[in-house]
């Protein structure tokens, strides 16, 4: 069995929890449980609902571990859970129109634009809140295209909406982003 | 601020005793799945275990009942045998009698 389990890959961790391994299962969460719970909080902007998903996407995982494709990069697929868990529970409890008016003009920026755009700014905690007092669209725009490994295609197929106005979003959010961090500054 | 740093929330202990106590009884139940699992492939493994051994059992069983039935009939073939010698015998004796061409002349006229 998986003794040390610091130097066990992902991979084999969930096939370890796929035969009931409660060791195996806490070696992951140690591992990911800031990053669920973070990116759930960022998503839903609630600290109560955040939990609601962190704990609904541990049980996906767990649920999943049987039939889980080693082959796949883990972080990336815990992810694409996080996040469509978020998705579905926003949507469960408001309707988000991502089809808003948008302005052609507003076009896509690099994702290092923005990770320098918070790197400039060493206050982790103000980051944190003013990602969250962005719009609703806007924040989960920017949360999912900055966290996953995601197109503006897959990003715009992931909000059911063009990708002009994800486009629009993105751009929208790094300017209010960049107008308060740099009047903070 | 590293990459990413903006991304992860620690959760607190609260939140981690939640998950833990809402995750070990789907785990418990996964433990016992696989064992049951593991149990039916150490059986359907053993299917032709068993089949070999079975097989084994009824050739040493019917070799005995040959050995007793058998027995009568190689005494039978020998006694064929012996009589496709006797025939060979005759044949071989025909022969030599032409072997003289004189008898054979003979034969002839």
């Amino acid at each position: 069995m998986l003794i040390g389990m610091k130097n066990v890959s992902d991979g084999e961790l969930m096939k370890a929890i796929a035969t009931g391994s409660a060791k195996a299962f806490r070696e992951l969460f140690s591992r990911y449980s800031s990053l669920v719970l973070g990116y759930g909080r960022r998503m839903v902007k609630d600290q109560g609902l955040a939990e609601d998903v962190s704990q609904e996407v541990w049980m996906r995982v767990v649920r999943a571990a049987p039939t889980y494709q080693d082959k796949n990069l883990f972080r990336a697929w815990l992810l694409n859970i996080v996040r469509n868990t978020s998705l579905n529970l926003i949507r469960s409890r408001s309707h988000f129109d991502f089809k808003s008016e948008f302005n052609e003009n507003e076009v896509g920026f690099s994702k290092d634009e923005v990770e320098s755009l918070f790197s400039r700014n060493r206050e982790l905690k103000k980051v944190k809140q003013l990602i969250e007092e962005l719009p609703d669209q806007q924040r989960l725009a920017l949360v999912i295209w900055l966290s996953e490994d995601v197109s503006y295609e897959d990003l715009a197929q992931q909000l059911e909406t063009s990708v002009s106005a994800v486009k629009s979003l993105l751009f929208r959010a790094r300017s209010t982003l960049e107008q308060q961090l740099k009047g903070d500054a | 601020m590293s990459r990413q740093d903006w991304l992860n929330d620690d959760p607190s202990d609260k939140h981690k005793n939640a998950v833990e106590n809402a995750i070990l009884p789907e785990l418990k139940k996964m433990s016992e799945d696989h064992r049951s699992e593991r149990a039916w492939r150490w059986l359907i493994a053993l299917v032709p275990v068993g089949a070999a051994a079975m097989a084994m059992w009824w050739v040493q069983n019917n070799d005995v009942q040959q050995n007793e039935t058998v027995e009568p009939e190689f005494l039978a073939m020998a006694e064929v045998d012996e009589l496709v010698s006797g025939d060979e015998l005759e044949l071989l004796e025909d022969l030599e009698m032409f072997e003289d061409l004189e008898d054979l002349e003979s034969w002839n006229s």
